[in-house]
Formats: structure tokens, sequence, C-alpha cells
């Protein structure tokens, strides 16, 4: 048991009608419109940086809530809740990333008398703490990695466990998440320095410096489950997601179901996730992540408790709204369907793009959009919080859409993803669209054998489709010279680049405008490397 | 207007003359004209029937459509990047007016100079100091923008000099982050 116990408010489940969102930009989109398509108000909250964002004016009220930097704004619990006095909200959502996973919000909403939706204080609690949580569900009945489930000690404890399950092994941090403050360790030398060096880190993230340590799998694969649990005590999971594609524990591709377990594995993990869940009373949606060494052997990582980025891959192959589910079991309604009745149909993909040069060692780009045409047709949907003249602030995550498809079967979801990233335009950012195509395009991604170690073990994965690019036709050839010294093409003569310095100088004289700051980076950008 | 066209890794190059007053003053969508195809000497080869789609997204060769996705973006000197092609991807092309001239050797082809922050962030660590000679691909220092750390790679091999920010400073896109003098010019060139 943790060293203090808390106590934490009971959710409260009743009808609502006005809904505050305590997030921004994509995810505040995404709960707005199941916020509409329930006939309920949405109330947004924005930081003075997110003034002109989109999901403040799909809102029926907007409300600022501080100065730009997130710890000033949207990690302002007593900011949120002077907003949803103001505006009269009843209820709130939390979204993902900021607040979403901090019990002390979600204590605070229910204290305002407010309806939290999500999970209770005590079960996001309890999960938030990797060493009870890794306890509950043993005891539960969920396979873990071998490890200590508690804080370590000290350096002896932490060798005296190393000596149990041998190297590697990682450390991790107990209030952690999102692959921060990880490391691992391979020989005895690193002992020392790791354990210092991951407590100061875990305690500069997460203000706990408690660190547990589990045997390191070298080339897992990441597959989780998603549940949904009402306050009638249904719980139910969704099947799987398939994450393993990441870039520095950050996902890039989600897909659904995955390729790589059996129906067995698969019915398995499902049993397992939703007894993961039970064991901490859980009601809302929430998901249960797993590491796989093999196709049969999977390990609990942790629970994530809160809508997670890639849940369309599932709302795809299960035709389950999810973000309404958690609204409609915030106010006390019971899920009307049973475990038999969710099954999958075809294949979903979900790439996020993010404001980053691929090109450029994922450099964040942030800049404003001069041209921006989504990709739609059969199985195809975005969600995103970008429109033209939007202008990205640095202050956020850079992920600015998620393109999802839903294809019969996995090769027609990868074809359809490459069709829609074709079509799509974000003129003005970097994105990581040629990313997501080269990695389309690759043998091991198209064959399903890969694992999280996929994309830093393929640095060159980009460079090898350009340089595997077929020649340029003559029309090609011609069309490209043209386009490129088109300013017609450009239809935002003012800042765009141009083909060389001299027409950039130009078009800026011709428009009278300084060229943007985007521009500018470019420029330099070219004129760098 | 004669223009060199290569795909970056294509073994040739194709060559086409446009008429200057069609690209001065930019097409008009629906707009019909004739380009020439030439050869390595810039001899006529032919001519070709050129169409903008009135819709931006693609030029109609003959009868050959070619799509693109968004602008062209220039990457370094006449290359530039594009999205083109059904569906789409991503292509370098060097796009480079015939009649070139010769480039002076600067600092900035050869690497080096005041580096300049390419992104707004919060400055994490700085790894060098004054006096210090890097090598190519050294990381100088790394800054953090969008929650993620980036590492600013030394241009070329060189001597570090006048270090202009601190640790944790905020810097803006184009901010001056130290002068990095390229080693042929230490050598006296």
């Amino acid at each position: 048991m943790s060293q203090q116990e808390k106590v934490f408010k009971e959710l409260v489940f009743r009808p609502f009608s006005k809904v505050l969102i305590a997030n921004r930009g994509e995810i505040a989109v995404r709960v707005i419109r199941a916020c509409r398509d329930l006939g309920f108000s949405p109330i947004a909250v924005y930081s003075e940086a997110d003034r002109d964002s989109r999901h403040v004016s799909m809102a029926d009220q907007a409300i600022c809530i501080g100065p730009a930097p997130s710890s000033e704004s949207y990690l302002q619990i007593r900011n949120i809740l002077v907003a949803a006095k103001k505006s009269g909200a009843e209820a709130i959502h939390p979204g993902f990333g900021f607040l979403s996973e901090n019990a002390d919000f979600a204590n605070a909403v229910l204290e305002a008398g407010l309806v939290w939706i999500g999970p209770s204080p005590q079960a996001i609690h309890a999960m938030g703490d990797k060493t009870f949580a890794k306890r509950a569900v043993t005891a539960a009945g969920v396979p873990c990695s071998p490890g200590k489930n508690e804080p370590l000690k000290d350096v002896e404890d932490l060798k005296k466990v190393i000596n149990d399950i041998g190297y590697p092994v990682i450390l991790k941090a107990a209030a952690g998440g999102g692959g921060r403050g990880m490391r691992v360790i391979r020989k005895s030398e690193e002992i020392q320095e790791s354990f210092a060096a991951c407590q100061r880190e875990a305690l500069s993230y997460f203000g706990n410096s408690d660190v547990f340590c589990e045997r390191f799998i070298e080339r897992p694969r990441h597959v989780e489950i998603q549940i949904l649990a009402d306050s009638k005590g249904n719980t139910l999971h969704l099947f799987e997601r398939d994450c393993t594609i990441q870039r520095r524990n950050q996902k890039l591709i989600e897909e659904a179901p995955s390729s790589f377990i059996s129906d067995r594995t698969r019915a398995e993990m499902g049993r397992v996730a939703v007894k993961a869940a039970q064991s901490v009373g859980y009601v809302n949606a929430g998901t249960c992540e797993f590491i796989l060494e093999s196709p049969e052997k999977f390990y609990f990582m942790e629970m994530n408790t809160r809508i997670q980025v890639e849940h369309p891959v599932t709302e795809a192959i299960t035709g389950v709204d999810l973000v309404q589910w958690q609204l409609r079991i915030a106010s006390g309604e019971e899920i009307n369907f049973k475990q038999d009745d969710i099954q999958i149909r075809g294949w979903a993909m979900e790439a996020r793009i993010n404001a980053e040069d691929p090109f450029n060692g994922f450099r964040p780009s942030a800049g404003e959009v001069h041209q921006l045409e989504f990709p739609t047709g059969p199985g195809v949907r975005v969600d995103s919080h970008l429109y033209r003249g939007y202008k990205v602030p640095t202050h956020y995550d850079s992920m600015v859409a998620k393109v999802i498809v839903q294809g019969q079967n996995r090769k027609d979801a990868m074809a359809k993803l490459y069709r829609a990233l074709g079509e799509m335009v974000i003129d003005g950012l970097d994105t990581t669209i040629p990313y997501h195509q080269a990695l389309l395009k690759s043998n091991a991604f198209q064959s399903g054998e890969y694992t999280t170690r996929f994309v830093e073990e393929n640095e060159t994965l980009l460079k090898e489709f350009e340089s595997h690019q077929r020649p340029l036709t003559q029309e090609e050839a011609l069309a490209a010279a043209i386009h490129a010294k088109n300013p017609s093409s450009h239809p935002t003569a003012s800042g765009h680049i141009h083909l060389n310095e001299k027409s950039i100088g130009e078009s800026a004289a011709q428009s009278g405008k300084a060229p943007s700051q985007w521009a500018v980076a470019h420029r330099m950008d070219a004129t760098r490397r | 207007m004669k223009f060199k066209i290569q795909q970056k890794g294509d073994a040739e190059p194709w060559y086409f003359e446009v008429g200057d007053q069609v690209l001065s003053r930019g097409l008009t969508p629906g707009q019909s004209f004739i380009a020439r195809k030439l050869d390595n000497q810039l001899a006529c080869l032919g001519e070709l029937e050129v169409r903008l789609h009135p819709d931006g997204r693609s030029i109609a060769v003959g009868d050959v459509i070619v799509p693109f996705s968004g602008s062209s973006q220039v990457i370094k000197g006449t290359d530039v990047r594009m999205k083109m092609g059904a569906p789409a991807i991503f292509r370098r092309i060097a796009i480079e007016q015939v009649k070139p001239i010769a480039p002076a050797k600067t600092t900035a082809n050869l690497g080096g100079g005041e580096q300049k922050s390419p992104l707004t962030g919060k400055v994490l660590s700085v790894l060098v100091t004054e006096g210090q000679k890097v090598r190519e691909g050294d990381v100088i220092m790394t800054i953090e923008a969008m929650k993620m750390e980036n590492r600013i790679l030394a241009d070329c091999n060189g001597l570090i000099q006048n270090i202009r920010i601190a640790l944790g400073a905020n810097v803006s896109v184009g901010d001056p982050l130290c002068f990095l003098k390229p080693e042929e010019e230490e050598n006296g060139k």
C-alpha cells in the first residue's frame, strides 16, 4: 500500500448538459464533437496562446485560463474550476495529457460538485503508481514482467533484484509514464549511475523519486487493450491496438487488430485486461498496455486511465463511439451491449501527423498553415484542429492531425492510408507525412515483422524510400519546373518560399510583406547544411 | 527560361524551355501554353502543350496528368522538395535555370559561421566552450521545444567562438547561438 492513504471522493453519476473540456487542440475538438452528437453544450478553455485555436471556435463558451505555458494554464486546477463555475459547467472531460491522469484534479472536480468524466480518483491514483498497479493486477492474476513491484530502497536493493532476474533490467519511475525517465541497465558498472540518474529524473519529471525495476525485454511488441466499464458493474474490452511503431516512446502508427497475436491470445489478453480494470474498480474508458515477448507471451505494463490518442482505430473496427460512451457512462447510463456483441470488422490504422521535419531529425516545425486539404473518400477519417491560416504555437505537443483509415483487411488499410496521406495537403509546416509514407512502403511494416525498436533500427528509412523512387518522366520533370517556378501555384504569395533566394525577395517585395517566420526558418534551414 | 531538371539519384537530367512571359507573372488557372523539350546541348527536340488545372492540384502535359499536393519547398540551393504523383509522394528535385552564375565560395557554403537557432525553445545544455575544436556532426548544444530535446550539431569541423546564450535561456528562431569558425578558414584556406 502507498505510504500515506489518501482519502478520495467517490464518483457521482448524474445527467448533465454542459461539459467543460479541460484540454486543447485535436482532442478538445474530438470531445466537442461527441458533445454535439449527444446534444450537450461544450465549453472550451484556452491559454493566451490558444485564443485562435479551433477548439475555441467550436464551443458554445470559451474561457481563458492563463498564459501560454501549460504549467500556468492547462495544468492549473484552480483556474479550470473557476472557469467551470463561471460558465455553469456541470461536468468536466479532461481529454488526454495535461491533467487527465491527475487524481487530485479528478478529486477537486468531484469536490466542486461536478461530474468527472473518467475513472475515480482512487483508480487513477492506484494505476498512476506503477508499483502499486503491478501489485494490484498481479493479485488479480494478471501477468507482469519479472521484477520487484515495490519502490527500490537503495542500490543494494537493486543489485539483489538483478541477482534474481538477471540482465538486462529497466529502471522506471513509479509515478512515471509516457516513456520518460526510464533507464536500461546491461552490466554491473552501470548500476550506481543509472539508479541515481533515474531517481533524479523521476523527481524532476514526476515529483516523486521512487523507482522500480523489472526485466527489460529487448525487442518487444506493444499491444494494448481498450476497456469500457460503466457504473452498473459491466466491464468490457474492445479488443486490441498494436502500437509497436514508436519513436522515442512516442507512437507513430497504431492499428487494430494486431497482426502479431492469435485469436486465442487476443481473447486471453482481453480477459486479463478486464480483470486488471476490475482489480481497481475501474469505471469509464481506459487502456491496459502490454508488452509482448512473443505472440503468446504478454506482460502487463500499465493502465492508462483516460481516453487515448489512438482510440479512433478501435472505434473504426468496433463501431463503438468511445468518447460518446465516456460521456454517457459519466451521466450514469448503462452500456447497452454485451461483450459478445463486439466484433472486429475489417482493419483500421492511424497515422499521427506531427509538425516535425522528418528529413531533419524530426525537428519541431511551428508556423502558419497556408494551404490545407484533408483526405476524404471511403474509410478515411481525419481528426484535427488545423484550419487554413492557423498558427501552430510552440508551447504544446506537436501533433496536429490524425489520419485514420478502415479497410477490409490489413493490406487494404495500408493502401487506403497511403492514398489518404498522398491526398493530404498541409502547407506551411513540415509534417511527418513523408515518414509515414516511407514506413508504409517498407518491407518490414508490410510483412508485420517489426518490434518497438523498428524506427531506431531503420534510421535511413526515409532516405532509402527517396532513393528507390522511379526516375522522373519527361512530363513530371516539366510539370515540376513549372509548379516550382509558377507564383500562382503558391496561393499564398506572402512569405511562401519560391525556388531561389532571388525569387523569395521578389515575391516578398511584390506583396509588400516581410516573409513569414516560417519561411525565414526554412531559408535558414536551407543554408545550414 | 531554360531549365535543367533532375531528381536526386536519377542518371540523366531533363531540359526544357518555357517562355519568360509565362512564368514571370504567374499562370492563370486553366491557361495553356507551349513548352519546348531540349537536349543536353539545349537544342530543341519538340514541343509539348501544358495546362495548369484550375483546382491548382495538377498540371497536364499533353494528355498526361501530373498531380501535386501542396507547394514546393526549397531545401538547399536549387533543390526543392515537392509532393507529386498519385498517390503523391515527396520527391527531391534540383531545378536549375541554365546559364548559371558560378557561386562564390563563402562561409555560407563552406559551413560554419554564425550558428543560429533553428527553432524556438529553451536551451537545455551547452556542450562546448569557447575555443573548443569540434568536428562536423558534434553536438554543440540542446534546445527543448514542444517537449522534445533537439540537438544542434556542428556544420563542419572548426573552432567554437563567441557563445551568445546561456543554459536555460529562451531562444527564438534565428537567434545567434555561437560562432563556428570553419577549419579550412582557420588554416588560412
